[in-house]
């Protein structure tokens, strides 16, 4: 059974991964292939779906032959909230509207009016923002009628990618709630809000489990892929799937994962509802459970900007400022483009505050890091209160010592390093690992092919206790987003 | 081709004995011991430059409040050797006197043998704060938090061996009149400030109030009006310096008033921006010609109106272009921040907003820097950090009639002709700027008047400094227009980060919330 491979396709913003696990999770091999984005107007971010098809099969393509030959399934995941329009022929209608297309801000306050926030976060798990795809739809309606007219279906990107794998049209519970059109209540498509947006349920895709097989991989793609016809395609799930590949199966260990943006997310047995609705729900894999979590728009965007900005080569360079000590009054809030956390606050902007008067740019960037990790501790925290005590929070294995040493001071508690970085890829390679019949169900994927690596435990003594980094996060927010929006 | 022949004295007209007159005309020497340095200026009787010498120290600040010189390294070394670099290359037996003037309040203790005790006290030590409202009460007097009254009762009680030392306290310019004559003086602002220890003729110690802080007359420095002779060169420092012996030394000034008579601002409603390590905006309340004659005649603590004040804002940016921004010149981050549109593109900088004297206390000095988004450079937070002495300027201002006099731009930092354009734009107000201009060059026209060489305290604006150039705003009024949305938000940041600042503590605790 080790010597069967599977194959995890991961589309983020920047590029597409091929990424090889075998079955019990060790990674094989690895390969991405970038693609661009396009801006071709204020606040408009495009991608081509042709050039997402382009890199994952040179991606496939760039995979050793041998380990081609030893897959036994294959599986997509990708970043959520994008949307793709195809004619009823399949040909795609335009580019794709992905996560930082902000055109649809109207749109999504006049949606929200219209069904009530309460009723919209009760419904879809989060707050109805320009990113999501029921916005843009309509948006897309509202700007040209005529061109909708000959929108036949409307998908997300790992959808669009596997559509042209297999012919099938199909999508599941994560990518479907990353819409705002599906009802986390019912587990349909949310009648109400088709009806607001004005679409017809016609135009959605079928829902199913991201571990069923949606179909063999057709002729055509095989040959693009240089792969096997036949072979089984997951339906898999969006990038939220990073849940599986950190090993998160039941509540009380949270993950946390830096990206250009920060999450923070744990499991729940129930649907928890924010009264504040900042977290946000998504279904989990497993049916009797949820994933709840909250983001920040820029975590390692901020740290890449703040170490640019004092003149660092690279971020990693920058963290030798992690081994001096720490100002403890010496701030940084990393809300360089907005935040969704703890509020949403499109107009929020960051800053360095008690800067003392003989400052060095290694203060400034040790706080830098110091405010992403507060940033990151304030959504664990709301976890704490909202969803349970988090007993550890999950790492990748791909960071360094004092920033993870970091991390663990800041959020109190031990951080469990994960054996993989790639969480994402992993996580779906579960679900393809289940496809292919590897494994009885997702639990026995998950608890055979994730591993915790080592434990980082927390130092104590060292850092600012009894910091509610939340109620400073907060308020800082609220004065300086009041300030902020005399530049708005 | 032959050289061009330099112009002969006959060619300009003149004669033998017109040379020898200028070669006996004497020379005023203008020494001023600030934050950053002392500097020293020497110009003959029309105010033309003969030498320069700058030395530079800085301040010295520390985590509980303190922020100091040292008197024997900074004051004592600084003061002789930046003298002898001046006179070095003039023929200094045609030195008609010195004019001396310091930052203040400002105070260092000497013991019996007139040596310091210990550190020199800046304005923005703040250790003494906890005796600002015991000392105020006891004296009957508004004390603003940075007197040297307060500062006598810290040192007696803290150290009370080093304050049985004492045996004189003097002042910045006091200390360097001492290391010239071996007196003993302050000129009666300064002494005035020195918080509730002169009588009502400003001219004399009160007995009082000196012993309710525990000293006494004895170690008092004699108050001289500015413009005066207090004594004259010693052997020793004539040794030291290359001051003839016996050269009179002029009773000093404080900086700020030295400023104002260096860049020839001494009318009533003229005002200096002060672009140095502190900023500050001054608003003469009279003519300060009469503070020479009459001291009494002021009706507040000094001669004009402290519009606006940024206890170490200057050094606060002038600290990030250094130690954080990767040492850019003040030129090349001036060049950049010309080329990013008004209100930086959103950024603002607060230069120490808890900095300010309030309730009788210092508060800790900690600077922000708000509004950044991923696209920030460096460029947009220099421009934020230029635009907000205009912001502090122009919502100073805001607090009295418009200046009506002559603006005039003075500190370091006025030499950016950038920065000069952003506060004229921000303000509405046209500044004059002479790079000559300075409080060394006011203390030396004070020198020259108390000997009668000059007739008058206007001498610098009429003939000293004939070529100020003039700062205006380009588009005056639509300019000033187009930042008033910037300042307001400007404010509300300040705002903000303040009461951030003073509801700290209660979010550590994880008490409160908005």
């Amino acid at each position: 059974m080790t010597t069967d491979y599977v194959l995890a396709l991961d589309i983020g913003l920047t590029n597409a991964k091929a990424v090889v696990f075998d079955v019990s999770g060790a990674l094989v091999a690895r390969t991405s292939v970038s693609y661009p984005t396009e801006r071709p107007e204020a606040n408009a971010v495009e991608q081509d779906p042709a050039e997402w098809w382009s890199a994952v099969a040179q991606a496939v393509r760039n995979i050793a032959p041998e380990v081609r030959r030893r897959l036994v399934a294959l599986g997509v995941t990708a970043h959520m909230h994008a949307l793709v329009c195809l004619r009823s022929d399949g040909t795609l209608v335009g580019r794709s509207l992905v996560l930082g297309d902000r055109r649809a801000a109207e749109d999504a306050r006049l949606l929200t009016a219209r069904l009530g926030e309460g009723e919209i976060y009760a419904a879809t798990g989060a707050e109805l923002d320009a990113s999501m795809p029921a916005a843009k739809v309509h948006f897309l309606k509202r700007r040209d009628p005529a061109a909708w007219t000959a929108v036949a279906q409307v998908l997300g990107c790992k959808d669009y990618i596997r559509y042209r794998l297999t012919g099938e049209l199909a999508t599941d519970p994560i990518d479907a709630c990353a819409t705002s059109l599906f009802d986390l209540r019912t587990g349909r498509w949310s009648t109400s809000i088709l009806e607001a947006v004005g679409i017809s349920e016609r135009l959605l895709p079928p829902l199913a489990s991201p571990w069923a097989v949606a179909g063999g991989l057709a002729e055509e793609p095989a040959k693009a892929l240089g792969l096997r016809p036949g072979l089984p395609v997951a339906i898999g799930s969006g990038d939220d799937v990073v849940v599986l590949g950190f090993g998160l199966l039941d509540p009380g260990v949270a993950l946390e994962h830096i990206g250009t943006t920060g999450s923070v997310m744990t499991v729940t047995l129930r649907p928890i509802n924010d009264p504040d609705r900042i977290l946000e729900l998504y279904p989990h894999v497993l049916a009797d459970r949820w994933v709840v979590g909250g983001s920040h728009t820029t975590a390692g965007a901020a740290l890449g900007w703040a170490a640019s900005f004092l003149g660092y080569r690279t971020v990693d360079e920058a963290l030798a400022v992690l081994d001096g000590g720490d100002d403890h009054e010496l701030t940084f809030l990393p809300t360089l483009a907005g935040e969704r956390f703890p509020a949403r606050v499109p107009e929020a902007r960051g800053a360095w505050l008690r800067i003392p008067p003989d400052v060095t740019r290694e203060d400034l960037m040790r706080a830098s890091f110091v405010g992403v990790a507060g940033a990151l501790a304030a959504i664990l925290g709301r976890l704490d209160r909202i969803a349970g005590w988090q007993q550890s929070v999950r790492a990748t294995i791909a960071d360094n010592e004092s920033w993870i040493a970091l991390r663990a001071r800041m959020y109190r508690r031990c951080i469990e390093v994960s054996e993989t970085n790639e969480p994402t890829a992993l996580g779906l390679a579960t679900l393809v690992a289940v496809a292919a019949s590897q494994y009885r169900d997702v639990r026995e994927a998950v608890e055979s092919m994730t591993r915790v690596a080592r434990r980082v435990p927390v130092a104590t003594g060292d850092g600012p206790e009894g910091t509610d980094p939340e109620a400073i996060f907060r308020h800082v927010w609220v004065e300086a987003t009041r300030s902020g929006e005399n530049h708005v | 081709m032959p050289w061009p022949l330099m112009p002969s004295a006959v060619q300009r007209g003149e004669d033998r004995e017109s040379r020898v007159a200028a070669m006996n005309e004497p020379l005023w020497v203008g020494l001023d011991l600030g934050t950053e340095g002392v500097r020293v200026t020497v110009v003959d009787s029309q105010g033309q430059p003969r030498s320069h010498a700058v030395t530079h120290f800085g301040q010295r600040t520390q985590p509980t409040g303190g922020m100091v010189h040292d008197p024997l390294q900074d004051w004592t070394v600084g003061a002789l050797t930046t003298l002898r670099n001046a006179l070095d290359s003039i023929d200094s037996t045609r030195v008609g006197g010195v004019g001396v003037c310091g930052l203040f309040p400002a105070s260092t203790f000497l013991d019996a043998e007139g040596q310091p005790i210990g550190e020199a006290l800046l304005y923005g030590d703040s250790r003494a704060a906890d005796h600002v409202p015991a000392v105020a009460r006891e004296l009957g007097a508004r004390l603003q938090g940075d007197e040297v009254s307060p500062r006598l009762v810290w040192l007696r009680e803290t150290r009370p061996n080093e304050f049985a030392r004492v045996r004189r306290v003097v002042g910045p310019a006091g200390f360097v009149i001492h290391l010239l004559t071996g007196l003993a003086t302050i000129d009666p602002q300064s002494a005035y400030r020195w918080g509730g220890l002169t009588d009502a003729s400003r001219t004399q110690w009160c007995e009082a109030g000196l012993q309710a802080v525990g000293a006494s007359r004895a170690i008092m420095p004699d108050i001289v009006a500015p413009g005066r002779v207090v004594g004259h060169v010693t052997p020793a420092a004539a040794a030291a310096t290359g001051l003839p012996r016996g050269t009179p030394v002029i009773g000093g000034a404080t900086d700020s008033l030295a400023t104002f008579l260096g860049h020839g601002a001494v009318r009533r409603d003229d005002t200096i921006i002060y672009y140095g390590s502190t900023w500050t905006v001054m608003v003469a309340t009279c003519d300060l010609t009469k503070v020479l004659v009459e001291p009494s005649l002021i009706d507040d603590y000094v001669p004009w109106r402290l519009a606006a004040y940024g206890l170490n804002a200057g050094r606060f940016l002038e600290n990030l272009r250094i130690a954080a921004f990767g040492g850019q010149t003040s030129e090349a981050l001036d060049a950049a921040a010309a080329a990013v549109p008004a209100g930086a593109r959103g950024v603002a900088v607060i230069p120490l907003p808890t900095s300010r004297f309030h309730g009788g206390q210092v508060s800790p000095s900690r600077g922000a820097i708000v509004g950044l988004g991923l696209a920030h450079t460096q460029a947009d937070v220099w421009r934020a950090g230029l635009e907000s002495l205009g912001y502090l300027v122009a919502d100073g201002l805001d607090g009295g009639p418009p200046p009506t006099g002559r603006v005039v731009a003075a500190g370091g930092g006025a030499r950016s002709a950038t920065w000069r354009g952003v506060v004229s734009a921000i303000t509405g107000l046209s500044q004059h700027y002479h790079p000559r201009g300075s409080a060394a060059l006011g203390a030396a026209l004070l020198a020259a008047r108390g000997l009668g060489a000059v007739e008058s305290l206007d001498a610098v604006a009429e003939g000293w400094l004939p070529d100020a150039e003039t700062t205006c705003t380009r588009s005056e009024g639509a300019e000033v227009a187009a930042y008033c949305q910037e300042r307001r938000a400007w404010r509300l940041y300040a705002e903000a980060v303040s009461q951030l600042d003073e509801r700290r503590e209660g979010l550590l605790t994880g008490g409160a919330t908005t």
